[in-house]
């Protein structure tokens, strides 16, 4: 274009220079687009001013565009109407000017919104993983808790298998010392009286023993199919006479209720340590505490959905009393072993340690609901099964007796004698020795003199383990009852997978014993 | 103008301009356009001028609270006619409707009142919201700054309009830069090259005299 006779006007340039100012404080490309528009309609010559999206206008005589890089990807075009080309000529340089100075403005602010995109995105990313890094932490903190707790009870449990061997051994002398006694004296005598107390207590010791060992879970598995109203029914009769009477015992037990696989003295365990904690609670003013069982299906909405059990049928068995409750603080740490409210001397802490190992022993969850002021129910969930118990067969009134040949073989020699006494007083012939090197140099010379071996399995020189493996390998069809304090080193299972015909846990009484020694030799 | 000494501080730029200037500010935040008022207002307060703020969006307590830390008596002030905050609407579209006859009497009258009260200055700070647009008597609001700066020849408020960047068009904001003598540039006040004279946007001759 010729411009020679045209001049530029100062105030046009300024105008811009001052929207080139404005542009960039506007908020939208729009607003920029509308107001450049309208402003560059100052310029002479032009008469209309549009922009265009991403479309290359047709230019002619009396229209001028200019390119506007909005993005990498897209134009926009300022089209210009002139009606006086001559006098539109001067600015043509400016506007071009003015035009890349708008796409860099445009490209700036289209930077900021892409960074400030990036920058909300990675502030959620941050945010994101900052919630998942407290979580790994919270499990990592959960894991190293359990670690320890793991630690602290395989300690215990260590320390209690340890005390439970020699405990053990003492008891099955006091006891099985009680029970001789008992049989020398007439029962008119005021000693058998005092040897009845000896006897109960020497099973009170075992029972202690036995919790210590199902805390730590060392005890040997024995479940049986069984029906837990039985056994509250049964453990109903032997609270009543040791919960004081101010405190009234109700039941409410539901006849289909099921059955469960358990240990029936485990179960027993565990409902007299929650009505002992009950009836303690209640102590001072008396009050009632319930025994409630029932039969009830996860999803029914009868167990609380924050449990995780298996989906399936559940004996429900809950012990509520109405004693003073426990505060919501100290709810988290009932179950911990020696943790306890009441003051010293009075409860040892371990009755709800204890339940918590029985219950998980059995694959049951306890939950637990208090409320200061006005009581506490435990819960627990037993998984149900389909089947029903065996009837049981009446006791036997007399031990069963025979007159076999039988070695026995214990390195206490309190034990030997016991044993020998007793097993003497049920018919048999015996022959009994405390060294287990002797007791082989015995049977190796007339192996088939023997017809049952009665071996303890911790013993100096040989072990009842291997001594039995020796005396099965010169007669597999020996039979063998293992008898045990306490042994991390075998257990029935094992010793069955030995050959061991029977494994009993000291101390033994004389009716396991002789019922043991009988069905071992029919069963030969 | 009666006086032409750059007389007047506006608080919100160093710069002083003569009484009876009149300003545009295009804001585009609410921290810009709540700054601006408050340091026009406190420099009126400061100078013991008279003052109005017509807003939507300015809070009374907020702003007593920033008057006070300054030794402002805000109770003061606004009992006795010195400060007063009226609502956008509750000024310019009294009734639903826009009259720019109304309010450029009711200017005249506010600063003949205020030099009868001995006030020496009159500034006034107006924000203008968009619905103008839709309002009766609407489109007549670029005559009516126009007129306003012939208004202020004669009676010199020195005035602030504020648009808002967000609520109006680009083409709107254009416009309302021609009927504005000065305008606020990233907190200055410049000249304005797209202003056009009164005289010439309302079509009057050279020798025309405001009523």
């Amino acid at each position: 274009m010729d411009h020679r006779n045209s001049q530029l006007k100062p105030h046009v340039l300024s105008q811009l220079l001052l929207m080139q100012s404005i542009v960039g404080s506007l908020p939208e490309e729009k607003t920029i687009f509308e107001f450049v528009c309208r402003g560059l309609l100052s310029v002479p010559g032009v008469s209309a001013v549009n922009y265009l999206n991403d479309e290359d206008p047709i230019r002619d005589d009396h229209t001028i565009s200019f390119p506007i890089q909005v993005d990498n990807a897209a134009n926009e075009y300022l089209v210009l109407t002139l009606t006086d080309n001559e006098a539109f000529a001067p600015y043509e340089e400016y506007l071009q000017n003015f035009c890349f100075m708008l796409s860099v403005i445009l490209e700036e602010r289209n930077q900021r919104r892409i960074n400030a995109a990036h920058q909300k995105h990675l502030e959620r990313r941050v945010a994101e993983r900052t919630i998942a890094l407290e979580e790994e932490i919270a499990e990592r903190k959960q894991i190293k808790e359990d670690l320890r707790q793991a630690h602290k009870m395989e300690a215990i449990g260590t320390l209690a298998g340890g005390i439970a061997h020699d405990f053990n051994n003492l008891l099955a002398a006091i006891i099985g010392y009680t029970d001789l006694a008992k049989e020398d004296i007439p029962d008119h005598s005021p000693a058998k009286s005092s040897l009845e107390q000896v006897e109960h207590a020497g099973h009170r010791a075992k029972d202690i023993v036995k919790q210590i060992l199902a805390f730590s879970r060392k005890q040997p598995e024995e479940l049986v199919i069984l029906d837990v109203q039985d056994i509250v029914n049964q453990t109903i009769k032997l609270l009543r006479a040791s919960i004081p009477a101010t405190i009234d015992i109700q039941t409410i037990i539901s006849p289909d209720c099921g059955s469960i696989l358990g240990n029936p003295g485990k179960i027993n365990q565990i409902i007299i340590n929650l009505c002992t904690n009950g009836a303690q609670a209640m102590d001072d003013n008396g009050g009632v505490l319930t025994l409630e069982l029932e039969h009830i299906e996860r999803g029914s909405g009868l167990i609380p959905d924050d449990l995780e059990l298996m989906p399936g049928g559940y004996v429900a068995l809950s012990v509520s009393d109405t004693g003073g409750g426990i505060e919501e603080h100290l709810l988290e740490r009932i179950f911990d072993p020696y943790f306890t409210t009441k003051e010293v001397g009075q409860g040892s802490g371990m009755g709800l340690a204890v339940v918590h190992g029985l219950v998980k022993s059995h694959n049951g969850v306890i939950r637990v609901k208090s409320k200061v002021n006005q009581g506490t129910t435990f819960t627990i969930y037993f998984p149900s099964l389909e089947q029903k118990p065996k009837e049981k067969g009446k006791a036997r009134q007399t031990l069963p007796s025979g007159n076999e040949h039988i070695l026995i073989v214990d390195d206490e020699a309190s034990l030997v004698d016991i044993l020998k006494r007793s097993v003497k007083q049920l018919g048999y012939s015996v022959e009994a020795t405390t060294s287990s090197k002797k007791a082989l140099e015995l049977f190796k010379a007339a192996p088939e003199i023997y017809d049952l071996v009665i071996s303890d399995q911790t013993m100096p020189e040989i072990t009842g383990e291997s001594l039995c493996r020796e005396l099965l390998r010169i007669r597999s069809d020996l039979p063998i009852i293992m008898c045990s304090g306490y042994s991390h080193k075998i257990d029935s299972a094992k010793a069955h997978s030995i050959g061991i015909k029977n494994f009993l846990m000291k101390p033994v009484s004389r009716r396991d014993l002789a019922e043991t020694i009988r069905q071992c030799l029919d069963e030969s | 103008m009666h006086d032409h000494a750059n007389s007047i501080p506006f608080g919100f730029t160093k710069q002083n301009f003569p009484p009876g200037t009149h300003v545009c500010q295009i804001y585009t935040d609410e921290k810009e356009r709540h700054e601006s008022v408050f340091k026009f207002l406190l420099a009126g307060m400061q100078a013991e001028e008279r003052i109005s703020c017509f807003s939507e969006k300015v809070n009374g307590a907020a702003l007593k609270v920033l008057l006070e830390a300054e030794g402002i008596p805000y109770d003061e002030a606004v009992r006795s006619g010195a400060l007063t905050l009226s609502g956008t609407r509750d000024v310019y579209y009294q009734k639903g409707h826009f009259d720019p006859e109304i309010m450029l009497a009711l200017l005249k009258d506010y600063h003949t009142d205020s030099l009868e009260q001995g006030y020496s200055h009159v500034r006034v700070i107006g924000e203008m919201t968009a619905d103008i647009e839709e309002i009766s008597g609407g489109d007549r609001l670029l005559e009516y700054e126009s007129r306003v700066s012939l208004l202020l020849r004669e009676h010199p408020i020195t005035t602030v309009c504020q648009y808002s960047a967000h609520d109006f068009s680009g083409s709107m904001i254009m416009d309302v830069l021609k009927v504005h003598p000065y305008m606020v540039v990233r907190g200055s006040v410049v000249h304005n090259p797209f202003f056009i004279p009164p005289e010439e946007f309302l079509g009057l001759s050279p020798h025309h005299h405001h009523r």
